[in-house]
């Protein structure tokens, strides 16, 4: 089944699931954070706690928010967002896909994570056009600082197998030197990639005095949004797009804030199912 | 029978529903229900034994015409303006209790029996058969002026009916009355079925009172200042409303405000 009409999009069932945090996270301006972490509903969550084959999240997942399971073969569709911020800030929504860490920032030389027997996430991405392909340009490469990163000159990379299926692909590096915690930075491909299949690992390059620990993460985004002070606005389905959303989906917010704190983001996020 | 099409919704019949408020509320989230105007004011169920299932009956709360037959109610567009810049939020209030004192020590503990049914005002999930429980959020107005912090757990049975859940607590801070306050779940939790009662812990000082609330919320928005503004159906999402829902008008100013009016007219369609 699908929606495939606007009427059928009209008649079709809709649940409603909430990001609504009551703790602000403090980070820098113009700078992408999660509030995976604080205080809210859903409560708070925390990195995975594995870097030996990494992890796929779902909305069980302790700090993402449940959504109710679709009748029989219905599929999902993010058909209406209504958020609310306190302060100036674009909001967006993600899918986390496959996340693996934390892991410690070491004083010295590299610490290499290398994963096996990896979970499949290819059953949380949409087909391309072909209806068997999942669509791993939909893929992005992220690492969040789940503890802060102290200002010395350690940096990060990924080693990924790419929406072709070349294995052994390196991103380029990213520097972690300095960053807040719960900060997010998005990791570069290696020249000509645009998507990934397969998490192979990540280097943590450390240096000495280093301090920090930081969890790779495969996102898919899903919605983005900008929300002034105090505004409380709604996006449509002609606005969302209506991007497939599963069942499972760990749905994660993140905060491009304009000053130096998220405040206390709210998202209601509907989905419509058929 | 349902809305299942743009050609129905069309030929549906609608109810506007009024809301037309003067308010002065604190700089905050904050009810209404209590401010005289359209509706006419209301006030806390005086109840705290068994909780009350109020309806559009209820004085304080809009009346919405009976659906003919097997009809069902949907919020098909909403018309909103401000004096101030305001964001608004509509609820259904699904279930209360209250008001309990917050008490100048220790606490007091309430402890509901009995408890009226508000199942048939949620929607069902996809399986046709249960409730959306999730859609619950668990409230407490804070329906009169406090001289000093206070604070609230409320006592439920969760969406997978596990009994006895306790939530965190919440702050009843000290404030001008009308203040809502959300309550947070027990960690893992989603909704709830069932308000087995709640505890108002003291204040340090005497004053103040609170009603612990079961909320469904059906729509909220933005409205500039002294602009009208319509919300049609592809942003309201056409939620269910039911012919007994007690709709509740809720604002955020941001910013202390007194006196200035917000009027809004919530289309119901019927089909």
């Amino acid at each position: 089944m699908a929606i495939t009409s606007f009427e059928q999009l009209i008649g079709a069932s809709k649940q409603h699931v909430q990001i609504a945090k009551t703790a602000a996270v403090t980070t820098t301006a113009g700078n992408w954070a999660t509030t995976f972490a604080a205080a809210g509903f859903p409560g708070a969550g925390a990195a995975p706690a594995n870097t030996t084959t990494g992890v796929v999240p779902t909305d069980l997942t302790t700090g993402f928010p449940v959504i109710q399971s679709f009748q029989g073969s219905n599929k999902g569709y993010l058909s209406r967002v209504e958020a609310f911020s306190p302060v100036n800030q674009t909001l967006a929504l993600f899918d986390l896909l496959f996340w693996a860490g934390p892991t410690t920032i070491p004083t010295a030389g590299t610490t290499t994570i290398t994963l096996g027997s990896q979970p499949s996430f290819s059953g949380r991405l949409p087909l391309r056009s072909d209806g068997v392909t999942p669509a791993w340009e939909e893929v992005e490469m992220w690492v969040w600082l789940s503890t802060a990163g102290g200002a010395q000159a350690h940096s990060f990379q990924m080693s990924y197998r790419d929406q072709d299926n070349n294995a052994a692909e390196s991103s380029a590096t990213v520097s972690t030197n300095g960053v807040a915690v719960n900060r997010v930075l998005r990791v570069p491909w290696n020249a000509g990639d645009y998507g990934a299949q397969l998490m192979n690992g990540y280097l943590v390059n450390g240096v000495a005095s280093a301090t920090g620990a930081v969890t790779a993460m495969f996102l898919r985004r899903l919605w983005a949004g900008r929300v002034e002070a105090n505004t409380y606005k709604t996006w449509g389905p002609d606005m969302t797009g209506l991007a497939q959303v599963f069942d499972s989906s760990a749905l994660m917010l993140m905060c491009l804030p304009e000053s130096t704190s998220t405040s206390t983001p709210s998202l209601v996020i509907e989905i419509a199912e058929g | 029978v349902a809305i299942t099409s743009f050609e129905k919704l069309i030929g549906a019949r609608k109810h506007p529903i009024q809301f037309s408020k003067v308010v002065s509320p604190p700089g905050t989230l904050s009810t209404s229900l209590a401010i005289a105007g359209f509706p006419a004011a209301g006030a806390p169920p005086g109840n705290t034994t068994t909780g009350v299932v109020p309806t559009d009956a209820t004085t304080g709360f809009p009346a919405i015409d009976a659906f003919q037959g097997s009809n069902r109610g949907y919020l098909s567009r909403v018309e909103a303006m401000s004096d101030l810049p305001v964001s608004l939020v509509l609820f259904d209030v699904l279930f209360w209790a209250g008001a309990t004192a917050i008490p100048n020590a220790s606490s007091t503990p309430v402890t509901l029996g009995s408890q009226p049914d508000f199942s048939g005002r949620l929607p069902l999930r996809s399986d046709g058969v249960t409730p959306a429980w999730e859609e619950v959020e668990m409230w407490v107005w804070q329906n009169s002026a406090t001289v000093a912090t206070g604070s609230v757990t409320i006592n439920y049975r969760d969406q997978d009916n596990n009994a006895a859940e306790t939530s965190a607590a919440v702050t009843v801070p000290n404030s001008n009355a009308g203040q809502l306050l959300r309550v947070p779940w027990n960690a893992g939790d989603y909704g709830a079925r069932l308000m087995d009662g709640y505890t108002v812990s003291a204040g340090g000082n005497p004053g103040g009172q609170v009603t612990p609330m079961f909320l469904r919320r059906i729509w909220g928005a933005r409205v500039e200042a002294k602009t009208p503004t319509i919300f049609g159906p592809e942003l309201t999402g056409l939620p269910r409303v039911f012919d007994t829902s007690a709709l509740m008008l809720a604002g955020f100013f941001g910013s202390l405000a007194t006196n200035h009016t917000i009027n809004l007219m919530a289309e119901i369609a019927e089909g």
